[in-house]
């Protein structure tokens, strides 16, 4: 009893101590909203969502209905055990009302987006004029082996990510592009379009379009999943990137810039920290054409990676293709980094061997890169992208 | 019953004096009983007329100065008749004066002008020491000034087994960090002003406002349960007994600060802005009213730039520090007993420091992944008022109200020159980051002691309020980066988002806390000491803070484009060339802020604590307390994650808990001079707010730090064994040894993410233990007993060492890899020391107190060492961070030019050493941070005036 009069008496205390700062609702979207507030109280009240809107957790199965445009608003994860099914040609853009908007499919969640060449999966913007960073993106969790301990905190949404289940099963992603993705998460991130972190290869993904997204349009954080078909437009950063002891594959990847916007083609890491963790990535790539605008990179290389890359054009960056750090270098002198069939074009330097530390066999490493032609992501006809994507 | 008082004046040492002649007047008071001499401590001496006079110390022993000439010497003390004798001081003949005295009613009348025990002076706390019930340090104001320690935070080093990191400002006490400790003023609870901190900066206060440190570093149950390290409780000056007002005025210089280029902020303070209020770093009005939307964008049709600070450092040379300071008061007696007396205290200070230095992250083949060549130009200010009211209507009565404000402002500009190996496109940065820091804190508090029903009953209670706030307004991080070594070609960095950005964040915290205690005396024996006492008390505490920030991205993608296209280059790094009116009309820039619901949070932490003492004195011997306090806490956190929506409700994370925390204290006196203690408890450890706090901060190396609303207490087991021998008046020596295992305990781990990214986890056990000596000598009682007849150089040098060796060991758990709720945390060590830890520590002071010309100096040589600890624990194969050992070597001299000038000269830090922190990878030593503060040169005058009496 004393101590809630003497709390009584600290909030009364606390209120005519502060009183020259008013306190209230600040979110002019709120019913209360108060205009002379200038700090916030926890005190705004708001209207229940529409139907419509998707927001918070999603714990039990849902399936989207394909005639409705739906709002996604703020973080919405999908729980594990819980299945979110999204039928072909369903519209969903995020609330411009909110500064943040993305999907997160948790570890032990699925996420059935499919769509068709004639009617994809679209999540895009929901602002009056569409840009880059207008929200977040979508993200999948999986169990697969990831190097950078068992398990680890997802970039966004502060949940886990990795494990042992190299076969694990998010879900299946096909015919869906997203735009104007990647808002900042802080100095250092940014969302990117599509992240798969520790994602399974049970998991199907195919064509999937990334537009005009602030930061990398794809990302692998370890797992072992097969993407193909899969095509970055207008990236902010990295059109593709991978860390962290991706295994997984793909084919028929497009990449392609916007002037003056943009980063590497390709950056590809096993581990910052530790360049030999185990397991390397080591991804098996093939027919991909990437096309810049005459700045960075087509293909970094780095921080211990593996791969075997083939059928490849690089066409218009600064530098066609970089290997750096000392273990990604062996890798490529002793053959765990095969690249073949690498057709260059426009670039400064055509390949770069190169590294903050020594690395003594550079010169034998250069002789593998076989930069023979190759014909690219159009090797199964470009109609592969047509009907469903965005061109610049 | 009659009582005898004996007075044994044993020298009066003359010296000629600046305003005449003047001699010092030793001797010793005692009393007689059953034939026996007894000293009589705290009795006051003094001479008839005058302010000048001392009082004696436990042993009896008294010395002070007095001008030469015959005067009368008034001895008083409580209960005993006053004595009046006359004494000559002109030559140095011993003198011994004894008198027998009848009872009389005049005892009271002298008693009265004496009850003032000087807790500043070194003898008195070292007897309080010896006769505390629990084990306790204490350093005086006059010690403090003697080592040269200008305020707490220095003070607190001279304390055995407290050291400070030089890289995060820490308090460590027996290698446990900021966490593990906590403060009291005035034995009430004081919130810490700087939200990343639990204990207050401690520099805040400086040395003129203190009287007393106590430094607990065994738990009893009057203290917060949440114990580990130690409990300071830093005791303010009360009254002036006689009209005193006391000005002083010092400059600083520092070797690579002082007269050299300095960068500042272009509308920082001058050297005498007491409080800055920095308008231009306000909020723009256009933004500050809650929130326009949920992500803003300015636009060019708003005409004008909303923020009107222009960012281009101003370079000039730094000015030597200055620093003023007054303290006044006086007190004035009423009827038979009574009292009010009067303190005021103001300070201002303020300094610059530059440090020159690198930083980097390593990969576990020992690679840079980035390397920071650093340079930091930060201007301090710290303004200090203190005021406090002692009122006594009746010796068994007193009541004090005191207000304390503290206002401290630090306005850094810090470059950082980066080379980053993961960067996109140009791996050459420049980051410039201007980080104005304000702090302040207001306390109120009001207290009282009563002594009741004949002595049998203390009463003592108080109550404070105190408000803190933290505030950064409008921090700029600019970015640019280079396409190659030569950095001719600087340009902003645009490639995400918050490259350049403005920062505003404000914390509020208000906490209250009350106590009172109530103590009965029993078994009174026939000195009227009670041979046992029960303590029961409450102790309630609230606590609530909020927290806000925003941030305005500098969005430049137009004005890349037009960089791109017109191929302009940033020169002389100055960012107001490009980011100005025009170009802002232009839109060639603009700035966005999203809105997400993680940028509010609110946190409380209510404790109401109970706890009874059981104090009893077996056989005039084995004093044992036997104790409890059970604390009652509830805490809650509110917040939202960053993909929560304005909508959302706040997320709640509540942690309520009950314990119970029983202590133990003994003390067996071995003969007069020694004692042996022993002291155990169980004590608690709680998350503080930063820890718990779901907020990510990002230092200027790229590093971000976030809390974890999931902490829980960690608890202690501690046991501490003493033997403490005072041989004689200013002697101690003390052994010390201590255990504690730390269950649950919280600490910091880096996880694994994207990015660097550190949080804290209950994780794992910790075992602290060491041995902890302490000294205080002169070299004359070191080189045989002194002869009494003559004064040798030697008796007039102290020496004070303390030393503590410490071990200490973290473990994580059986395995290297953990996991947790942010994933598997990869130590390279499962087991390793205490972030924070020192395997030894030692401080020194060799002082000599001598008098030249009438000039009374004391020069005082201080000499600090700590051993190598850890500082961030190493991750992915790569070691522990360590901080290397750092010697401090001060110098500082006083002088009493006459009664009322004194003249302070001081070298501090004359070693200059590197400071570093290293890192072993793969068997090779790397340098992980490096740099050095530079020599320190202070001077200080200060001049008394005297009010009639």
């Amino acid at each position: 009893m004393i101590k809630k009069i003497t709390l009584a008496m600290l909030v009364l205390g606390a209120i005519t101590l502060s009183s020259c700062s008013k306190k209230g609702c600040t979110d002019p979207n709120a019913n209360n909203y108060d205009e002379k507030a200038k700090k916030e109280d926890n005190s705004c009240t708001y209207d229940n969502d529409a139907d419509s809107v998707l927001s918070g957790n999603i714990s039990a199965d849902m399936t989207l209905d394909a005639d409705v445009v739906y709002t996604l608003s703020g973080g919405v994860h999908v729980k594990s055990g819980a299945v979110l099914t999204i039928p072909a040609g369903t519209m969903i853009k995020s609330d411009p009302n909110e500064s943040v908007a993305y999907l997160l499919i948790e570890r032990g969640a699925r996420f059935e987006a499919i769509g068709t060449a004639t009617e994809p999966i679209i999540f895009t913007s929901g602002a009056a004029s569409p840009a880059s960073g207008d929200w977040g993106g979508i993200i999948l969790c999986g169990k697969a082996p990831i190097n950078n301990g068992s398990e680890a905190t997802a970039e966004v949404g502060d949940v886990l990510y990795g494990g042992s289940a190299s076969d694990d099963n998010s879900g299946t992603l096909r015919y869906v592009r997203v735009e104007y993705t990647g808002n900042a998460i802080n100095d250092e991130k940014e969302h990117n379009g599509f992240t798969f972190n520790g994602v399974g290869s049970g998991t199907s993904v195919s064509y999937l379009q990334s537009y005009m997204g602030n930061d990398d349009g794809f990302e692998f954080f370890g797992g072992s999943v097969q993407a193909d078909y899969l095509i970055s437009t207008g990236s902010g950063d990295d059109c593709f990137d991978w860390t962290y002891g991706w295994v997984g594959s793909g084919s028929y990847w497009i990449a392609e810039q916007i002037d003056g916007i943009g980063d590497r083609g390709i950056e590809a890491d096993n581990n910052g920290d530790d360049n030999a963790a185990s397991p390397y990535s080591n991804p098996t790539l093939t027919n991909l054409t990437l096309t810049g605008y005459g700045e960075a990179d087509g293909i970094k290389l780095r921080e211990g990676t593996k791969a075997n890359i083939s059928n490849v054009i690089i066409d218009n960056f600064s530098d066609g293709l970089d290997v750096e750090h000392a273990i990604t270098v062996s890798n490529l002198a002793g053959g765990e980094l095969v690249l073949s069939n690498i057709s260059i074009s426009n670039v400064g330097d055509i390949f770069e061997i190169k590294g903050f530390d020594t690395v003594a066999d550079s010169t034998s490493a250069a002789d593998k890169i076989n930069a023979a032609v190759g014909d690219g992501a159009s090797g199964a006809g470009t109609n592969w992208r047509s009907g469903w994507s965005k061109s610049l | 019953m009659t009582r005898h008082i004996y007075l044994l004046l044993i020298g009066l040492f003359l010296t000629s004096h600046l305003f005449g002649q003047s001699g010092t007047i030793k001797g010793t008071v005692v009393e007689v009983a059953g034939g026996s001499e007894f000293p009589v401590p705290f009795a006051n001496v003094f001479l008839e007329g005058t302010t000048i006079g001392t009082s004696t110390d436990f042993d009896g022993n008294f010395s002070f100065e007095g001008p030469v000439g015959q005067h009368a010497l008034i001895i008083s003390s409580v209960g005993m008749q006053s004595d009046t004798s006359m004494i000559s001081v002109q030559v140095a003949t011993p003198v011994e004066v004894k008198r027998v005295m009848g009872t009389n009613a005049m005892v009271l009348k002298a008693v009265e002008i004496e009850a003032k025990m000087n807790r500043e002076s070194e003898n008195v706390l070292l007897m309080e020491q010896k006769n505390a019930s629990a084990i306790q340090q204490s350093i005086g104001a006059a010690e403090l000034s003697r080592q040269g320690a200008s305020d707490v935070e220095q003070g607190v080093q001279k304390i055995s087994g407290v050291s400070k990191s030089k890289g995060n400002n820490d308090v460590f006490v027996r290698g446990l960090g900021d966490r593990y400790n906590s403060a009291l003023l005035n034995g009430l609870p004081i919130p810490s002003s700087n939200p990343d901190k639990k204990l207050i900066d401690l520099s805040i206060f400086p040395n003129s406002i203190v009287q007393s440190i106590d430094v607990y570093k065994a738990f009893n149950p009057a203290l917060p349960g949440d114990f580990a390290g130690a409990t300071i409780d830093i005791s303010t000056k009360d009254y002036y007994e006689r009209p005193y007002v006391k000005v002083g005025l010092s400059f600083k210089g520092n070797s690579v600060t002082t007269f050299r280029r300095f960068e500042s902020a272009q509308q920082s303070a001058t050297p005498f802005t007491i409080a800055p209020n920095y308008p231009e770093r306000v909020l723009p009005a256009s933004l500050e009213q809650g929130y326009q939307s949920a992500y803003y964008s300015s636009s060019p049709d708003d005409q004008n730039d909303p923020f009107s600070r222009n960012l281009n450092p101003v370079v000039s040379n730094a000015m030597p520090g200055t620093a003023v300071s007054v303290q006044a008061g006086n007190s004035t007696s009423f009827g038979s007993e009574g009292l009010i007396g009067l303190l005021v205290s103001a300070d201002h200070e303020n300094g610059y420091q530059t440090q020159e230095g690198f930083a980097r992250n390593l990969d576990n083949r020992g690679v840079d992944k980035n390397y920071f060549q650093t340079t930091k130009y930060d201007h301090q200010t710290t303004s200090t008022g203190l005021a406090n009211l002692y009122f006594r209507p009746t010796r068994d009565h007193n009541i004090q109200l005191t207000g304390l404000y503290t206002h401290n402002t630090s306005d850094a500009i810090s470059n950082y020159d980066a080379l980053i190996r993961d960067r996109d496109r140009n791996s050459y940065l420049y980051s410039v980051r201007n980080t104005l820091r304000v702090n302040s804190l207001a306390t109120g508090q009001l207290r009282g002691e009563h002594v009741l029903v004949n002595k049998r009953i203390e009463v003592q209670w108080g109550a404070s309020m105190n408000l803190a706030k933290n505030e950064e307004p409008d921090r700029s991080q600019l970015l640019y980066e280079a396409s190659d070594a030569t950095k001719s070609d600087y340009t902003f960095a645009v490639l995400n988002a918050s490259d350049n950005h403005r920062f505003f964040s404000a914390l509020n915290e208000t906490e209250m806390n009350a106590r009172a205690a109530i103590t009965w005396n029993f078994q009174m024996d026939e000195n009227d000491q009670a041979t046992g006492k029960i303590t029961v008390g409450v102790a309630p505490r609230w606590k609530q803070r909020d927290f806000t920030w925003r941030q305005f991205n500098v969005q430049m993608k137009s004005y890349a484009d037009s960089l791109q296209n017109q191929g302009l280059i940033v020169s002389s790094l100055n960012p107001d060339q490009y980011l100005n009116p025009s170009s802002y009309v232009s839109g060639q820039y603009q700035y966005t802020e999203a809105r997400d619901g993680s940028r509010v949070h609110f946190a409380s932490q209510d404790i109401l604590a109970g706890y009874m003492n059981a104090e009893y004195l077996f056989a005039n011997r084995l004093l044992v307390v036997l104790g409890a306090r059970v604390e009652c806490t509830t805490q809650e956190v509110e917040y939202k994650l960053l993909g929560d929506r304005l909508k959302d409700e706040y997320r709640t994370s509540t942690f309520d808990t009950i314990n119970i925390f029983p202590s133990l204290n003994m003390k067996y006196m071995v003969n007069e001079k020694s004692n042996v203690r022993l002291a155990a408890s169980q004590t608690t450890s709680r998350p503080n707010f930063r820890e718990l706090a779901p907020f990510q901060y990002q230092d200027q190396s790229r590093r971000l730090f976030e809390g974890n609303v999931d902490l829980t207490s960690g608890y202690a087991y501690n046991v501490d064994l003493k033997y403490e021998r005072f041989p004689a008046v200013g002697q101690m020596f003390a052994l010390t040894v201590f255990g504690k295992y730390i269950e649950n305990p919280i600490e910091r781990f880096e996880v694994p993410t994207s990015g660097t990214l550190f949080t804290y986890f209950n994780l794992g056990s910790a075992v602290v233990g060491g041995v902890e000596m302490e000294s205080k000598f002169s070299l004359g009682d070191l080189f045989g007993a002194s002869n009494e007849d003559e004064s040798r150089v030697i008796d007039n040098i102290d020496l004070g060492v303390n030393a503590a060796f410490n071990y200490s060991r973290f473990s994580i758990g059986t395995s290297d890899s953990v996991q947790t709720s942010k994933g598997t945390i990869l130590a390279t060590n499962n087991e390793r020391p205490m972030l924070g830890a020192s395997p030894y520590l030692v401080s020194s002071s060799l002082s000599y107190a001598f008098d030249f010309n009438n000039i009374k100096s004391n020069i005082a040589l201080v000499y600090n060492v700590f051993g190598p600890r850890v500082v961030l624990a190493g991750t992915y194969g790569k070691g522990d961070v360590y901080e290397r050992p750092v010697n401090t070597l001060d110098l500082v001299m006083k002088n009493e030019l006459s009664d009322r000038f004194d003249l302070n000269i001081s070298v501090k830090n004359i070693l200059n050493p590197r400071i570093l922190q290293t890192q072993k990878i793969g068997g090779e030593t790397f340098v992980f941070n490096e740099y050095r503060l530079g020599v320190n040169y202070g001077v200080s005058l200060s001049y008394k005036f005297f009010g009639a009496e």
